[in-house]
């Protein structure tokens, strides 16, 4: 409705005038790092903050992006993805508001990145050591479809009863014979309290146990952030005798023919393919058959 | 929708440039309110469930801005008309002005992100003038239309199409159901006038008028509470595989020839939401994974209304169709939902204490009293 919408002015590399670095003020910015500090040191913990209202509607990424915004730092690289995909729309607008109130430097490697907000997915790379991985969730209780008040939720947490997410788990198994949840499977983390790793599919859950990097939720509309430390137990909830599964597909991606990565199907006319939902790992991956294609044709030894 | 080759600001830029045509030159031009507050107006038809965009806007008015009263206000006028006719539309006839499939990146015939303001940042404009003076066209400039015919006035808006090619699109859920992935449930195919009929019950093409008609803040509120749970009913999770917003022709059979006649375009926007729900078969023994397929339907370009009527009519029509024991949740009950999204009805109820309760309340402070005395004298 606006003649002169405010992202057409993102494309200069200054900050917007009249708002500051990171575009929160600095004192959310320390509230928000303290909820965090908490979340960190009680790995799985749901932790309470007053959720700021960002120029994203609630439920779209308000809360990755208020834990982006806090903890980032000018030399930090930044990749923000939505469904594994740098280009998806969500994506786009969220890292358009991060670059444009701090010109912060982006990525689409995974490898290359420092701090990486996701949506959906936790990327095929390996991250860094020093990465933190901010993850974009929806729903932050796994006890939510249980016990739908966040009050006496809480009190389960902190008794750790988690008979009832224990018994889907074995009514699953008794009835259907394997899991019925899709993604967002619950997890115990380093022995402890239960945590939802957000809408992920079941094939990332492994990614998050004893992982060298930073995982940081958070839940904008739900006013609350959890976190995994590095190096932490992550264990899905199932019984020693029934092995956790994840996704299968039925092919390799169609465009880079890995089969080591979650593959999203596409309609095609009448039939459907399997490509890669994280696109810059497969993009990489195409490239550098190429470049080996033409190594080869150019007579040089393979890497 | 997708590519790197494409500059983001660009794509959102001529998004947003797309939803000011759009809005400027859309459902209320008839009206000084329709320009200047177009979603409200195409908020009130919707509510009303009449397509009378210089009405709408004259009720606005009347009702100082009231959407719900504007609403009654409409209602009430439409309750004197006889109906005259009625007409069956698919929505593969609707002119697509936007498609969007959250489910699958690139659906057969494509994405079109059209007009949207869904990528703008949230960030008010603190400039004296948000909209300059040509955006809209001057208050009082139209032409006053025939208002004896109670439905179809719209107007097509060809321009806001960007020029973006104009083909049947399959929708994309029909892979799903020849794939027998979608469970079985009625095809709401009957036109049920919910007006003049004593009850609807259990019957989906009603109760998908009613949701079309249903108070938005309420069906928004509920699709809310479905995907938050009861504690009770296991997962829901919602998916909204497409979303389509554009021009539907209305066509009706003329009274004497029997022919069909066109009798205008009407702006709507509907979508399907498949939820996943794993439950049991009517036997009661066998799981059954199977999506259920809801529908979401709205006059004009109100994407929340038709994205949670939705996500309703999929609780209800798989609730409907596996009752689970015990009481239903809200958001899974048909009766609920009938009573709880028709605004008319809750603001005046809620707004009815206002009326004088000094019999009711002496008769409540009588028995107050009494157990008071009696306690006492015990």
């Amino acid at each position: 409705m606006n003649d002169h919408p405010p992202n057409q002015e993102a494309a200069s590399n200054e900050p917007r005038i009249g708002y500051q670095w990171a575009y929160l003020d600095e004192p959310s910015k320390r509230e928000i790092r303290r909820a965090l500090l908490r979340a960190v040191c009680i790995p799985g913990h749901i932790v309470p903050f007053s959720a700021r209202d960002m120029p994203v509607a609630r439920g779209w990424g308000s809360g990755g992006l208020q834990i982006t915004l806090s903890v980032m730092t000018p030399d930090d690289v930044i990749k923000v993805i939505d469904q594994g995909d740098d280009d998806s729309m969500n994506a786009r607008t969220l890292r358009g508001l991060i670059t444009e109130s701090t010109s912060i430097e982006t990525t689409t490697d995974a490898r290359a990145a420092t701090l990486i907000q996701t949506r959906h997915r936790v990327p095929e790379d390996r991250l860094a050591e020093d990465a933190a991985l901010v993850v974009q969730v929806p729903i932050s209780d796994p006890l939510r479809w249980f016990e739908p008040r966040p009050t006496v939720a809480r009190r389960m947490h902190a008794e750790r009863n988690y008979a009832a997410a224990w018994l889907t788990v074995y009514e699953d198994h008794s009835r259907v014979g394997s899991t019925t949840q899709a993604a967002a499977y619950p997890c115990e983390v380093e022995g402890g309290y239960v945590i939802t790793p957000s809408p992920i599919p079941r094939f990332d859950v492994p990614g998050l146990d004893n992982a060298p990097f930073l995982t940081l939720f958070g839940a904008g509309r739900e006013c609350v952030v959890y976190a995994i430390p590095p190096y932490t137990r992550v264990k899905p909830l199932t019984f020693t005798d029934r092995a956790f599964a994840i996704e299968t597909f039925p092919a390799p991606c169609h465009l880079c023919g890995a089969e080591d990565s979650f593959l999203t199907e596409q309609m095609v006319g009448n039939t459907t393919e399997f490509v890669c939902s994280d696109t810059a790992r497969c993009a990489r991956t195409r490239a550098a058959k190429t470049s080996d294609l033409v190594a080869l044709a150019e007579g040089s030894d393979l890497p | 929708m997708s590519g790197s080759s494409v500059d983001p600001q660009d794509v959102f830029g001529r998004a947003a440039q797309l939803a000011a045509r759009r809005y400027s030159n859309g459902a209320g031009k008839t009206h000084a309110l329709g320009q200047l507050v177009p979603i409200l107006i195409d908020q009130v038809m919707a509510e009303a469930g009449v397509v009378e965009p210089q009405l709408a806007g004259q009720a606005m008015e009347q009702a100082y801005g009231d959407i719900v009263r504007a609403a009654s206000l409409l209602r009430s006028w439409v309750s004197t008309l006889p109906r005259l006719g009625q007409s069956v539309a698919d929505w593969s006839e609707i002119d697509i002005e936007r498609r969007i499939t959250p489910a699958y990146t690139r659906p057969p015939g494509g994405q079109y992100l059209g007009a949207s303001l869904d990528f703008q940042p949230r960030l008010l404009n603190l400039s004296p003038r948000v909209r300059q003076p040509g955006d809209r066209h001057t208050a009082s400039a139209t032409g006053d239309q025939s208002q004896s015919d109670s439905q179809g006035q719209h107007e097509s808006e060809p321009d806001v199409h960007d020029g973006e090619p104009r083909f049947e699109l399959q929708r994309v859920t029909r892979g799903l159901e020849e794939a027998g992935l979608i469970y079985p449930t009625t095809a709401p195919t009957k036109a049920t006038d919910r007006t003049r009929v004593t009850s609807t019950a259990g019957d989906r093409g009603a109760f998908l008028q009613f949701l079309a008609q249903a108070e938005t803040g309420a069906l928004t509120a509920l699709a809310y509470a479905a995907t938050w749970g009861d504690g009770t009913n296991g997962q829901a999770d919602p998916t909204l595989m497409e979303l389509r917003a554009g021009h539907l022709p209305i066509s009706v059979r003329h009274p004497r020839t029997g022919k069909p006649v066109h009798v205008g375009n009407i702006t709507i926007t509907a979508c399907e939401v498949v939820l996943f729900r794993v439950g049991h078969d009517e036997s009661g023994e066998h799981v059954d994974s199977r999506f259920t397929l809801g529908i979401g339907v709205t006059v004009g370009v109100l994407e929340k209304r038709a994205i949670a009527a939705g996500i309703l009519d999929a609780c209800v029509t798989r609730t409907r169709a596996t009752p689970p024991p015990g009481p239903l949740a809200p958001y899974n009950s048909e009766e609920w939902l009938l009573a709880m999204c028709d605004g008319f009805g809750t603001t005046g109820l809620v707004e009815h204490f206002k009326l004088p309760h000094h019999v009711t309340f002496t008769a409540d402070l009588e028995r107050v009293t009494t157990f008071k005395t009696s306690e006492s004298a015990v």
